[in-house]
């Protein structure tokens, strides 16, 4: 009998740090290295009651410990918010194909992510500043609710210092003693002077976020085959096998979660 | 040991040998109680009872390869797994389970990603071995030569070591596919192999020409389906056929290609938890539901339309194979009476 898919391999929670009100980052110490890409995901455990995938926020350049930065929003989340330092937990991954990063290359890149949607973009942008130079030139946009809910503050300063990095930030509405832009993520995207084929973007965030995300990008000509947003979905065995992620024909889990627009722009329901 | 490839056999031999067999293998045969079920040969049975020929059963097949629920993992220990001690013989399985099996092997064995493999499955299947049969006495649901499929066996998959054919003397006529199950037969009659496919021809035209007149009966097809899927998504007749759907998800328990599943996990005990793999229902609202009671189909017609569009469309863009064996199970099993044969005729009518 070969390795079984189904069995989780079980992991210590080393760190928690708390992003904001709603969202932490488990840091996991790993027994055995988990090599994965930018963008690809992993099923995270919580003993006894069950699965929910979650791609890394840590750089795929370490091994030896992931971070995953989970927004309190369901069963298995909740449970995970009332873990402690030391708990274990199951990992079974990395699954999808991840980001297309060789791609990006000598190309311009816009990073959109809105509310903890910065977790798995995060993964990407410590993959492109691994090489910077490669790169003609990386926007980040990103956008949350309120100041507080914004993640990883403590890199927006080193993000910035990078030269080809810009980094823009807005929140959905005015906050006391917020000086920064206001409004959704979408009015960073104005005016956007973008040439067709050397400009990627790649976003993640809520559904109706990608879908606004979406619109502006197509009304700014941008090629819906160069962008690539996180159509999660409900995924149980991310193998391609059990069913519940299909976009049309295809299987979130296996040929994304990270997939180009132009592949699925057909599909009667696209957008939940 | 014969060199043959044809040959016929006494039924009462066929049987005999099928009892010696049982020693070494689990055999699963076609009983006929008043149901049809595969049931495992032994002494209680009934020998009169027997059915190779006839249609397939109306259990589902799938069940002995992807059981409704099945323990896939245990931990954070994994428990020693219980080794498939007997191999298993499936006999008088039909060319339209057969094709439902070949697309399981697609899903599970999964050549694209072989890390990804059940290995569960895997197993069940490399120790079984499956002697398939002819079909005569069809049903009007039997829907096979509508997808493309014949009611015998022409392209044994994996493991068929061979097919049956009963004729009129409670004779078998048998062809050996690709055998390397040891299995051997005896007693066979001196007959020449022209004669005897001459005369299982003659057998397999009678039930083609009731198969060609259910087909008849309908105006499309499957070359039609994944067309009319597309041309009429949006119009309001869906809408008419989904409302009559009771929500008992009996297609989709009962349809041999229908694969879906959920993982759920269980607490044992302080040191043990469990993981099984469950059969699913697109169907249910809770699918796909995510966190936030978020779920891409929320409305019952959608789910509908997303069963008919996976099997018929995107089955054909994924494995180049429809994801419906004919079977007709799902038409026997409907309280509403719904059957995808009219769905599609009515679906031409409107596009």
């Amino acid at each position: 009998m070969g390795k079984n898919p189904y069995k989780p391999i079980i992991a210590k929670i080393k760190k928690i740090i708390n992003e904001t009100p709603t969202i932490k980052t488990f840091v996991f110490d790993l027994k055995e290295p988990i090599k994965f890409k930018a963008g690809q995901f992993m099923q995270l455990t919580v003993p006894g009651l069950g699965e929910a995938p979650f791609t890394p926020s840590s750089s795929p350049f370490i091994s030896n410990e992931m971070e995953i930065t989970i927004l309190k929003t369901g069963i298995v989340t909740e449970a995970l918010h009332n873990l402690k330092e030391g708990d274990e937990v199951g990992l079974r991954g990395p699954f999808g194909k991840g980001y297309p990063v060789e791609k990006f290359e000598n190309k311009i890149i816009y990073i959109i992510g809105g509310g903890v949607g910065l977790a798995p973009l995060r993964s990407l942008i410590f993959t492109l500043i691994h090489n910077y130079n490669n790169y003609k030139k990386i926007f980040i946009k990103y956008g949350a609710r309120s100041p507080e809910e914004l993640c990883f503050k403590r890199y927006y300063d080193e993000w910035s210092k990078i030269p080809n990095i810009e980094l823009e930030i807005t929140i959905d509405k005015p906050y006391p003693d917020w000086t920064g832009k206001v409004g959704l993520v979408t009015t960073l995207l104005e005016n956007l002077k973008i040439d067709k084929d050397e400009t990627y973007a790649v976003s993640c965030g809520p559904e109706i976020m990608l879908k606004f995300v979406t619109v502006k990008l197509l009304e700014q000509q941008f090629d819906p085959y160069k962008i690539y947003l996180s159509m999660n979905r409900k995924m149980s065995c991310g193998m391609g096998q059990c069913g519940k992620c299909n976009i049309g024909n295809i299987y979130l889990c296996k040929d994304g979660p990270d997939i180009c627009f132009g592949k699925y722009q057909d599909y009667f329901d696209l957008f939940c | 040991m014969n060199n043959k490839k044809l040959f016929t056999l006494s039924k009462l031999n066929f049987l005999e040998k099928l009892n010696e067999l049982k020693k070494e293998f689990d055999i699963y045969i076609p009983y006929n109680n008043g149901k049809k079920d595969y049931k495992i040969l032994n002494e209680e049975l009934d020998i009169n009872k027997i059915e190779l020929n006839g249609i397939r059963p109306l259990n589902n097949i799938k069940s002995l390869f992807f059981p409704s629920t099945k323990e896939v993992a245990t931990y954070p220990e994994e428990k020693e797994k219980n080794k498939i001690t007997k191999k298993r013989i499936i006999v008088g399985i039909k060319n339209c389970d057969l094709y439902s099996i070949m697309i399981l092997d697609k899903i599970f064995l999964n050549e694209e990603y072989p890390e990804f493999k059940d290995i569960f499955y895997e197993e069940l299947r490399e120790n079984t071995y499956f002697i398939s049969s002819d079909c005569d006495n069809i049903k009007d649901t039997c829907s096979c030569l509508l997808v493309n499929l014949l009611p015998y066996t022409n392209e044994p998959i994996k493991n068929c070591i061979m097919n049956i054919t009963e004729n009129k003397e409670d004779d078998l006529i048998i062809e050996i596919f690709e055998n390397k199950s040891g299995i051997e037969f005896g007693n066979i009659k001196n007959e020449k192999e022209e004669q005897i496919r001459t005369e299982r021809e003659k057998i397999r035209k009678k039930t083609i020409n009731e198969l060609e007149k259910i087909k008849s009966k309908f105006e499309t097809d499957i070359k039609d389906y994944q067309e009319l899927l597309n041309k009429t998504v949006n119009k309001k007749e869906w809408k008419i056929i989904a409302n009559k759907c009771v929500q008992c998800h009996g297609c989709i328990n009962g349809c041999p290609t229908c694969h879906c599943y959920l993982l759920v996990d269980a607490k044992i005990n302080s040191e043990k938890n469990s993981r099984y793999k469950i059969w699913d229902s697109c169907y249910y609202r809770a699918y796909a539901l995510m966190a936030g009671n978020i779920t891409p189909r929320p409305d019952f017609i959608k789910r509908f339309q997303h069963r008919y569009f996976h099997k018929y469309d995107y089955f054909l863009r994924n494995i180049n194979l429809p994801g419906c064996s004919g079977c007709g199970r799902c038409i026997e099993t409907c309280m509403a009476k719904i059957d995808f044969r009219i769905l599609f005729d009515k679906l031409k009518q409107i596009e």
